[in-house]
C-alpha cells in the first residue's frame, strides 16, 4: 500500500528536478522559436504543465525536454488557430526594453525571426537544447537527412542575417587562400 | 567564420533568459489538467457502459425474461465523482463488494488526491497539519466525502480510515491531514471523544 504512496512521491520528486534542471533550456529553445520572451514563458509553463500531466509516459520519451519544446510549438499552433491573430515573425521583433532587460541580442532575435519555422525549430533544439540530429528527428517527426538539410540552411541564412553585426560580436572571418 | 563562431552568439543571445514559472504553479495545473481528462474519460466509460448496459437489455429482452434479481451486477464498493470547482466526492456504496485501499487510494491518486487508505486502522502524522475543514466535508449523501484537491496544503496529504463494524454491516470513515514526509503513526483504535481525528456520519454498507 505504502508502496504506491512512495511511487508517486518519486515521481514528483523526479519531476521537479526535471523542472529545474531543464527549465531555462526548454525556455530559451521556445523563445528562439516564437521569438516573443513573454509568450514563451506562458508556452513553456504550458508545456511543462503537461509533462507532469502524463509524466510517467513522458519520462520514457528519448528526450522529455524535446517533447516540452515540442509540445510548446504546437500549442502556440493550436493557442493561433483558437485565437485567429498571430504576428508574422519576419515582421515581428522584440521590443527593445524587454531584450535588453533579459539580455537578449535583438539582431539575433531578428536573425532567428526570419528564419522559415522549420528551420528555427531543428537550429534551437540542436544548439540551445544540444539535442543531436537523431533526437532532433525524433522529437520533430522527420528524418534524420532533413534535420542536417534544415540546420545547414539556417546557419547560411543566419550567417546571412547576422553579417553586418559581426564586428558586435567580435567574429572574424578566416579567408583561407 | 566558422560555425562555432555563428553560433556562440545565438546561444549567448538568449543566455540571459530564465524560467519565472515557479514549479508548484506549473504542477498544480498539471495536475488540474489531469483531473479533467480523467473526468472526462470516466465520463465517456459510463456513457459507453450505459449504452452497453442498454444494448444488452434490449438484446436480452428480445430472447427470455430473466426473474427478479437474477444476473444483478455486483455494485463496486466505492465511487469517485468529479464534482462541481473542481471538489472530488468519494462514496461508499451500501450494497458494494469488499472495500480495496488500494483501489480507493489509486482512484483518489488520479483525481489528484494523495492520500494513505487503511481499513481497520487510521494513519496519522506529529504533529497535524491545519485545514482539514477546508479540504473535506461530509457529501450530500451521509455514506460519502466531499473533497477539494485545490485546498490541499503543500507537502500534506489525506489519511483515511475505513473502519467496519463487527457485524460488517456497516463502515465508518475517519480522515486526517497528514504530512508528506513525516513519519506515519496507524493505530487501530477507532477513537474516543475528544480526540483529534475527524469522523463521518457511519455510512451503510
Amino acid at each position: 500500500m505504502l508502496v504506491r504512496r512512495e511511487g508517486v512521491r518519486d515521481q514528483r520528486a523526479e519531476f521537479v528536478e526535471f523542472y529545474e534542471t531543464n527549465k531555462d533550456a526548454c525556455l530559451r529553445a521556445i523563445a528562439g522559436s516564437v521569438v516573443d520572451r513573454h509568450l514563451a514563458e506562458e508556452l513553456a509553463a504550458e508545456a511543462f504543465a503537461r509533462a507532469w500531466a502524463t509524466w510517467p509516459r513522458v519520462s520514457r520519451h528519448p528526450s522529455p525536454a524535446g517533447w516540452v519544446v515540442r509540445t510548446a510549438l504546437n500549442t502556440r499552433v493550436s493557442w493561433w488557430r483558437r485565437r485567429r491573430r498571430e504576428v508574422p515573425l519576419a515582421a515581428h521583433e522584440p521590443a527593445t526594453s524587454d531584450a535588453s532587460r533579459y539580455g537578449i541580442d535583438r539582431d539575433v532575435m531578428v536573425a532567428l525571426g526570419n528564419l522559415p519555422s522549420r528551420q528555427r525549430e531543428v537550429i534551437t533544439l540542436r544548439l540551445l537544447l544540444d539535442l543531436d540530429t537523431e533526437t532532433t528527428a525524433k522529437v520533430l517527426g522527420i528524418a534524420p537527412g532533413t534535420v542536417t538539410a534544415h540546420l545547414s540552411r539556417a546557419i547560411r541564412a543566419l550567417r546571412r542575417g547576422l553579417s553586418s553585426t559581426i564586428p558586435d560580436h567580435n567574429i572574424t572571418e578566416v579567408t583561407h587562400p | 567564420m566558422s560555425d562555432n563562431d555563428l553560433l556562440s552568439p545565438v546561444r549567448d543571445s538568449l543566455s540571459g533568459l530564465h524560467m519565472q514559472t515557479p514549479v508548484e504553479r506549473v504542477m498544480k495545473t498539471g495536475t488540474a489538467r489531469r483531473r479533467r481528462r480523467r473526468a472526462t474519460l470516466t465520463g465517456l466509460a459510463t456513457a459507453s457502459g450505459v449504452t452497453l448496459a442498454l444494448i444488452a437489455t434490449s438484446l436480452g429482452s428480445a430472447s427470455h425474461t430473466a426473474p427478479p434479481g437474477a444476473g444483478r451486477p455486483q455494485l463496486a464498493a466505492f465511487t469517485l465523482t468529479s464534482g462541481p470547482a473542481g471538489a472530488t466526492n468519494l462514496t461508499l456504496n451500501k450494497d458494494g463488494g469488499p472495500l480495496d485501499p488500494a483501489a480507493i487510494r489509486q482512484a483518489l491518486a488520479q483525481h489528484g488526491i494523495p492520500a494513505v487508505v487503511t481499513v481497520g486502522e487510521l494513519c496519522d502524522t506529529n504533529p497535524d497539519p491545519d485545514g482539514v475543514a477546508q479540504v473535506i466535508s461530509p457529501a450530500p449523501q451521509a455514506d460519502g466525502v466531499t473533497i477539494n484537491p485545490a485546498a490541499i496544503p503543500q507537502g500534506t496529504e489525506l489519511s483515511f480510515g475505513l473502519f467496519p463494524n463487527s457485524n460488517s454491516t456497516n463502515v465508518g470513515i475517519k480522515f486526517h491531514l497528514i504530512n508528506e514526509n513525516a513519519a506515519l503513526q496507524c493505530s487501530t483504535d477507532q477513537g474516543q471523544p475528544g480526540q483529534a481525528h475527524h469522523d463521518l456520519p457511519t455510512a451503510t454498507q
